[in-house]
């Protein structure tokens, strides 16, 4: 007993002195949890109106409970399953098309000898990151056009007439490939990163052992890389409800494709702005996306502990 | 050293937290709510005599940037109410007011379309909007302003809890709202020698321009400026008018839309037979105003769908801009507008809105000083007076009285004249739309062949037309499933025209889904409350 109080006072100590000694860097981060307090923990208040009917005159802390009416209006809800549907399909694409580029482009750009070149370019690739979707919109509408550049081009080939924007077959495909253009420089970045973290020596050590381009990257790059990509299939899969980003599709879908583009969040902004005012009925929709999150983010993070990698938590 | 480093960390420590709560405070102009137009005393009043309104509609900062202008002082002293912006445009506004409401930050005046909207029952119940006093004697103009219709009809318990902006002078004149306008000097070049009378011929016409393509410029269907405007022109073919309520032959009240299956899958068959032929383009669904009208002015579009304004407004909305591209005059030469065509009844029905498109609502929070202000602000805009001044500008200066008649003076252009008139803003429209559009005995710098095209269309509808009997007085009843139950007629338009399944097909599916949406329970309770407030078929 003795010996177990003797051990919690040391522990005591040894944290009280790591405070002591520290306390600047401690200093520095309070201004950081303050923010996360204010901005992030406190407003999930908020979520207590998925389980309220939003009344005006009662506001969030008054309107009354309603239990799960709001869970339950949403389960019956053919469109909120036609949303959530499409969130999923859009994450699955994406993971399974989107997720693989940027790791396959890092390592081609690993692989260009001359530094302006490879500068070139991951400028090229980044660029249209900082484009916003709602100009960027704009550009595909236009380009496919039935009189738009694309069209044109294919009319001066004999080709068919393509619109992808309009088609239920090509629109989700639409997406996923113009979300890849657009993204896959940057997202690039991040392994670009973890690529040169890589001890140079082993490529050099590989080279005398007469390595090949192909061996090289399947046995110095790919492994170097590896845990930064679980990292980020774990963040990947945490995010599956968000599905595809808000701004792209609500700047390239219309309602002839609401059967294959409307997701979730989509869904919510018309619920809660074009269609009716029914707050906690979209609080609602809105939890439940983050619950599903944050499961699938803790199941990601376990898996890819049990196979080996260092996971998120 | 280490002493300087730690002091140094310390301060940055400081400056950290101090700009993050720094951040979370804001002045009341920071947060959203600026409050322009009243940095001065700008009126004959005494400026502490004013009473502020803060007002909520399109584009209003524009309107109220200088607080000098002459329009704006006037309107000051006339009322004693000082009106302050609080900004919205015509992208966010709903959205902005209906996030105003949950927050308790609502300006004192606002303006939008949501007397029919499922909330407008929920923002009286639960306090968001104040009513207008029940004594109104004080106030002549708004008192009889208020007698209109819409306004009636839209009371509860007696009481007034919107101000309906007039758009037009009667429900006749909303046949103004939608225009489809069309290449008939390209219709000539591809052989056609007689003006569409008919549906039937009017696609046959426009079949022809576009397979033709006479200037070679890979012109294309009939395009629109928005994705919600071609129902205007499809539904009338069916004798539907989308946006009202009428009585089926049992004396029931439904909305038009849902009053017969078969007339729904006429106009929708319709839809589909033109944009499969390409008598509608293919990228209608996403349609937006400035491509549109680019693509129409380069020639690229046989015809275009317009709302708004009347064919009198379209003399700005693209006229001046076709004829600095081809030469004067030549839009009235090149275009005709589509005149009614008949159902299948024999009928020429038409798009019919409103005569007062959106209202004016007032905060819960105003209280009985800032009320008897508002009224007093609205009394005027609706008085003679106030309209002439709105609408004609300062009489001596912009307009004179010649045998009570207000003649304006050569060269007067109030919107670049007045900022108050700011061509960007609705500020000036407060109260009710510019008559202009409407009215050709009303003052008016729109060329008089535009009027004219006004007028045209006007008796169009008036000797020819067919306006169904429609009742206001149920689709501006709240009832609980009536308020939840959305159906949303331009998405189901685009989606069946745009669809591969058989139209018939999709029809039964649509009504089907509004069935599960419980449309036969809400129409159940609708009637119920029709019957219990005497509300009756004619």
């Amino acid at each position: 007993m003795k010996r177990k109080k003797r051990k919690s006072a040391t522990a005591l100590c040894g944290w009280q002195k790591r405070l002591r000694n520290d306390w600047i860097l401690y200093a520095m981060l309070l201004p950081i949890l303050l923010w996360y307090l204010i901005f992030c923990y406190l407003p999930m208040g908020g979520i207590t109106l998925a389980f309220r009917n939003y009344r005006y005159d009662m506001g969030l802390w008054r309107s009354p409970w309603v239990g799960l009416a709001h869970f339950r209006t949403m389960f019956s809800d053919a469109e909120f399953w036609r949303a959530f549907k499409n969130t999923l399909i859009f994450s699955a694409g994406k993971l399974l098309f989107h997720f693989p580029v940027p790791i396959f482009v890092a390592i081609l750009l690993n692989e260009i000898r001359h530094p302006p070149v490879k500068k070139f370019f991951q400028t090229v690739f980044t660029f249209p990151h900082f484009i916003s979707w709602v100009v960027l919109s704009g550009i595909l509408i236009n380009m496919f056009a039935s009189n738009g550049i694309v069209n044109q081009l294919l009319g001066a080939l004999g080709w068919g007439q393509v619109a992808p924007l309009m088609s239920l077959d090509s629109f989700r495909p639409f997406i996923w490939s113009s979300n890849i253009w657009k993204e896959f420089g940057w997202d690039s970045i991040i392994y670009m990163a973890a690529l040169t973290s890589i001890d140079p020596q082993l490529y050099e050590a590989a080279d005398i052992d007469g390595a090949g381009r192909l061996q090289k990257m399947l046995y110095i790059t790919w492994p170097g890389i590896r845990g930064t990509v679980c990292v980020m299939l774990i963040l990947q899969i945490g995010g599956i409800m968000s599905g595809a980003s808000f701004d792209q599709i609500f700047n390239l879908y219309s309602s002839p494709v609401y059967p294959v583009a409307d997701i979730i969040d989509t869904y919510v902004y018309r619920q809660s702005f074009m269609v009716g005012t029914n707050f906690g009925y979209t609080t609602a929709i809105g939890l439940l996306k983050s619950v599903i999150g944050v499961v699938m983010i803790c199941g990601a993070n376990r898996i890819t502990a049990r196979l080996g990698e260092d996971g998120l938590f | 050293m280490k002493q300087t480093r730690r002091f140094l960390a310390l301060a940055c420590c400081a400056v950290l937290a101090l700009s993050m709560l720094a951040a979370c405070g804001g002045t009341q102009s920071a947060s959203g709510t600026p409050a322009l137009g009243g940095a001065s005393a700008s009126s004959g009043r005494d400026a502490a005599q004013l009473i502020e309104v803060t007002v909520a509609i399109w584009g209003a900062e524009d309107a109220l940037a200088n607080p000098d202008d002459p329009l704006l002082r006037t309107l000051e002293e006339k009322t004693g109410v000082r009106l302050v912006a609080q900004n919205v445009t015509w992208d966010d506004a709903d959205q902005k007011i209906q996030l105003w409401a949950t927050n308790g930050q609502l300006p004192d005046i606002f303006a939008g379309d949501f007397v029919a909207q499922s909330f407008y029952g929920n923002w009286i119940e639960q306090g968001v909007i104040r009513a207008l006093p029940d004594d109104l004697s004080a106030y002549p103009s708004l008192q009889e302003h208020m007698q209109m219709a819409r306004a009636q009809a839209a009371a509860r318990d007696g009481k007034l809890y919107m101000i309906p902006r007039t758009t037009y002078g009667d429900i006749t004149y909303s046949v103004l709202d939608r225009n489809v306008v069309y290449r008939w000097d390209l219709a000539q070049a591809a052989g056609v020698t007689k003006e569409p009378e008919t549906y039937a011929e009017f696609c046959d016409m426009i079949e022809a321009i576009v397979e033709k393509d006479p200037e070679g410029k890979q012109i294309s269907g009939m395009t629109q400026a928005l994705p919600q405007l071609i129902g205007g022109f499809i539904y009338p073919a069916a004798g539907i008018v989308d946006k009202k309520w009428v009585a089926d032959e049992n004396g029931r009240f439904v909305p038009s839309y849902f009053a017969d299956r078969d007339a729904l899958v006429t106009a929708m068959q319709l839809a589909r037979d033109m944009y499969k032929s390409g008598v509608i383009e293919r990228d209608i669904a996403l349609a937006k105003l400035e491509t549109s009208k680019e693509k129409f002015l380069k020639g690229q579009s046989a015809a275009m769908v317009f709302a708004w304004s009347g064919p009198a407004g379209l003399e700005q909305n693209i006229a001046n801009d076709y004829d600095a591209l081809y030469g004067e005059g030549r839009f009235l030469n090149d275009m005709r507008i589509a005149r009614l065509y008949p159902a299948p009844d024999g009928n020429k029905y038409y798009f019919v809105d409103t005569e007062a498109w959106s209202e004016s609502y007032i905060s819960a929070g105003v209280d009985d000083e800032k009320m008897a202000a508002i009224c007093r602000l609205f009394d005027y805009l609706y008085s003679d007076e106030g309209q002439r001044l709105v609408y004609c500008g300062i009489e001596g200066e912009d307009y004179d009285m010649v045998d009570g008649k207000v003649v304006m003076r050569e060269g007067v252009d109030l919107t670049k004249k007045y900022t108050f008139k700011n061509i960007n803003s609705n500020m000036a429209d407060l109260a009710m739309w510019n008559p202009e559009y409407w009215d050709n005995e009303y003052p008016s710098t729109i060329s008089a062949p535009y009027r004219a095209l006004n007028e045209e269309r006007y008796q169009d509808a008036l000797q020819n037309g067919t306006l169904p009997e429609y009742y206001d007085s149920v689709m501006l009843l709240s009832t609980p499933l009536k308020d939840a139950f959305v159906y949303n007629t331009n998405d189901d338009l685009l989606q069946i025209m745009m669809g591969s399944d058989p139209v018939e097909q999709m029809v039964d599916e649509l009504l089907a889904n509004y069935e599960s949406k419980g449309l036969t329970a809400m129409l159940d309770e609708v009637n119920a409350k029709a019957a219990e407030l005497g509300i009756t078929a004619k």
